[in-house]
């Protein structure tokens, strides 16, 4: 439980508070070193929790908490700062954390310095009861440069099975001391603090589009929302701090490419020409390692797709996939820090700027979002339907990677649009579409993988001695892939037909070949 | 959850010091600990300066499981809790004795608190008795100090026949040399004999040490208050051998 201090809260008094005729140990540490924790999109913070680590002779004192309340979820010390979920085994398998963090790392958001008193209240056994706590702290900021005194705090910790004492005397030391809840949690002050905004990040934005304005205007909003999500996740995504900033920032990038060459005839043609082809160059740098951090982060499915024995034979793929990934980085680095990164970004800027400005634009533009957003994902289907036509059984790997391409358009634009669409029959349509989205990309992904291996194997023997052992580990599994892609395909041309067959094609024809009623122009 | 029990059939063998040393030991290394002091003479609980509990007593278990999870205090130290002892407990055997299945009661009023924690450490009281059974039935390692004797070697020899007759569905046995004074010639030759005897004899052995007495009077952990002396170094060693040995989740 958390309390704020109004008027300056002397330790005496707050000791006689708590006292109340029974023993009161006060130990006091000087710099206390704190810091919280969370996912780079705040999931933590999202789900109305904080996880906070306190740094104390060599070891860490993490609590879990939740959000505002301050109401203890979890209290523990261990030896390392954990980075994901997973490092919290130990700490009993918390499936609620689990849920919460997904894969993602725990990143320290802020840090804090300051003194703790720690007050604690003991019996004639000298058991302690229960702990108070009159935290004084400063935020840091990234660089260490600057600081922000913190307003004083009180923390209450119950010890389980003493809570009647611990109910009075929070009771009594809350009336005595004139302690009100703070107006907001610690965390946020802190981040408000380092000018930090929290939780309006959404890799995953939605947009309420009203389906009469022109298609243009919609545009420039979805648009510039994306590059939005692109600037934010730039720096995580150069600096590798978890793996699923690249990923918000490549879904982005793909997703503007999608938009400027689905509707291609609404823009000045010569600008969203240059753009396209820049764009495609950082989607090129950035897919290369989006790919291998999938190969790393699923490395252990792998592993167990070969024998027992030749398992860890796989370590030297393991270390040779982290150093490719370590170069392909450095390449990425380069790009993302390159003028012509920044210029990209910047005519991306300077083209929605334009888009207020009717005269420069060509007459399409006007034409309602509604209408534009029809015309798109009917034509984008049309294409899959044409594309899938006639597939045989096994088809070739090439023509499934364009129909993966093609329906992942098709998907961005019903995502992007759905507000446009009536939500029952949209939602409908959406989840058909993901379905055979998540075959077309696990085959890509096991493809890929695959292929690679192959060059990998030749790459790293010339690189450096191989041991028998792991030739014939990645041998093993370059089979078991070759098993998987095999079944993958089936699966996804199972689902390319049923998401191609008749009935599925009047539901999208009766949707978004006919303009829907009012809007259009 | 796991359980282990410190075990035998002698008094004064260093169960309880080891319970509460591995306990505490478990908790430092992130284990969400519970310590269940069933030894109706409270030494683990006097440890931990928590008073043992007299409400409601033993027999409220057997009408309601749930009442366990209420005994549970927290100790000062994080992520180790206790169920404290209880003089009713005493009555155990008398209480239990004619109940359907009497040998399952202790397991089946521990599943409210198996999600909460990851360990639990039972300390016993000397005896083969209905509580120990059903001690042996719920555990999953028991741990056995034995003190180097020609003594403990039978106590032990015994117990092994005992297991025999009985044998539990999943226990591991996993014994130890506990107040082991090397100075001794016959301690010595002993402890090597028993060494290459009982295979699953542990490495670590327990020195006869001042500091392991004065848990008593401290009422903390060695390990919390004198961490390098030789006895916190042991503890810490059987520590390290009964995560190998008896917790599948670790490896070296
Ligand atoms: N290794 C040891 N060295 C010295 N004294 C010990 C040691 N182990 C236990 N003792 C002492 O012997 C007595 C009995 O130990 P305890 O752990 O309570 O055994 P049990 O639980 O088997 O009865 C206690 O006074 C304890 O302090
Ligand atoms: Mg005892």
């Amino acid at each position: 439980m958390i309390y704020a201090v109004s008027d300056k809260l002397s330790r005496k008094r707050l000791k006689e508070l708590l006292s109340d005729g029974m023993d009161v140990r006060v130990e006091v540490t000087d710099d206390t070193k704190r810091y919280y924790l969370d996912t780079f999109d705040w999931r933590l913070l999202r789900s109305g929790m904080v996880l906070e680590v306190e740094v104390r002779g060599g070891l860490c004192l993490l609590t879990w908490r939740e959000l505002g309340s301050g109401e203890l979820l979890l209290s523990r010390t261990v030896r390392t700062l954990p980075k994901s979920a997973d490092d919290f085994s130990n700490v009993g398998q918390q499936p609620r954390l689990k849920q919460v963090l997904g894969r993602r790392r725990l990143l320290a958001h802020a840090s804090l310095r300051g003194s703790t008193h720690r007050f604690l209240l003991l019996n004639d056994d000298e058991k302690t009861l229960m702990r108070v706590e009159l935290r004084r702290d400063k935020v840091i900021s990234s660089d260490s440069s600057a600081y922000t005194q913190m307003q004083d705090g009180v923390y209450f910790f119950p010890y389980r099975g003493y809570d009647k004492i611990f109910s009075h005397r929070l009771r009594r030391i809350a009336k005595g001391a004139k302690l009100s809840p703070p107006t907001e949690d610690p965390l946020i002050s802190a981040l408000a603090a380092l000018d930090i905004t929290p939780g309006e990040y959404s890799g995953r934005p939605t947009f309420s589009l009203d389906p009469a304005r022109p298609s243009i205007d919609a545009l420039a909003e979805i648009l510039g929302r994306l590059l939005q999500i692109i600037r934010c996740n730039v720096k995580g995504a150069r600096e590798d701090s978890d793996p699923e900033y690249l990923h918000d920032f490549l879904v982005a990038v793909r997703r503007v490419r999608c938009l400027m060459s689905r509707f291609e005839s609404v823009f000045p043609e010569e600008r969203v020409k240059l753009l396209q082809r820049d764009f495609s160059w950082v989607e090129q740098e950035a897919t290369r390692i989006r790919d291998l951090d999938i190969y790393i982060s699923r490395f252990e499915d792998f592993r167990a797709g070969v024998d027992e024995e030749y398992r860890e034979a796989l370590n030297s793929l393991y270390s040779f996939l982290q150093g490719e990934k370590q170069k392909k980085l450095w390449q990425m680095r380069v790009a993302l820090e390159s003028s012509r990164y920044l210029r990209l970004i910047e005519s991306m800027d300077h083209l929605l700027q334009g888009c207020k400005d009717a005269d420069t634009l060509p007459p399409t533009a006007s034409i309602a979002i509604d209408r534009a957003a029809c015309n798109g994902i009917w034509n984008s289907y049309r294409v899959l339907v044409e594309t899938a036509r006639g597939l045989p059984a096994t088809p070739r790997s090439e023509r499934i990677y364009e129909l993966h391409q093609i329906s992942k358009h098709l998907g961005y634009q019903m995502d992007l649009f759905r507000s446009l669409f009536p939500s029952k029959r949209m939602e409908r349509q959406i989840r058909a579409h993901d379905r055979l989205q998540r075959r077309l990309n696990r085959f890509r992904d096991i493809d890929l993988q695959y292929r690679r291996l192959q060059s990998y194997i030749t790459r790293m023997t010339k690189a450096q001695a191989v041991r028998e052992i792991s030739m014939e580990a990645v041998k093993q599994l370059i089979a078991d892939r070759k098993r998987e892609q095999r079944k993958a395909r089936s699966r996804a041309v199972i689902q390319i037909e049923h998401f191609t067959r008749k009935k599925m094609r009047k539901r999208f024809k009766s949707m978004f070949k006919q303009p829907p009623k009012g809007g259009a122009v | 959850m796991k359980i282990m029990a410190t075990h035998n059939i002698k008094g004064g063998v260093g169960k309880t010091s080891a319970a509460v040393s591995l306990a505490y030991l478990a908790a430092c290394d992130g284990y969400r600990t519970l310590l269940w002091d069933l030894d109706p003479q409270g030494a683990a609980s006097f440890c931990f300066r928590i008073k043992p509990k007299v409400r409601g007593g033993v027999k409220s278990l057997k009408r309601d499981p749930f009442s366990l999870e209420q005994a549970v205090k927290a100790t000062d130290f994080e992520g180790l809790d206790l169920i404290p002892a209880d003089f009713s407990l005493r009555n155990f055997d008398r209480i239990f004795t004619r109940t359907k299945n009497p040998t399952r009661h202790l397991a089946r009023l521990l599943t409210p608190l198996r999600q909460e924690y990851d360990l639990l450490f039972i300390d016993c009281a000397p005896s083969i008795s209905l509580m120990a059974e059903n001690i042996f039935h719920a555990a999953d390692a028991l741990l056995v100090p034995l003190i180097p004797s020609t003594f403990s070697v039978r106590t032990y020899h015994q117990m092994l026949d005992y297991f025999h007759k009985n044998p539990p569905k999943k226990l591991q046995l996993l014994p130890f040399f506990s107040m082991y004074d090397k100075r001794r010639q016959l301690q010595r030759d002993l402890v090597a004999s028993m060494s290459d005897e009982v295979r699953e004899m542990l490495n670590t052995s327990i020195p006869y040490a001042k500091n392991v007495e004065l848990m008593g009077v401290e009422r903390a952990p060695v390990n919390q208050f004198a961490p390098t002396s030789r006895s916190a170094v042991a503890y810490r060693n059987l520590w390290r051998e009964v995560k190998v040995r008896a917790l599948d989740d670790y490896t070296l």
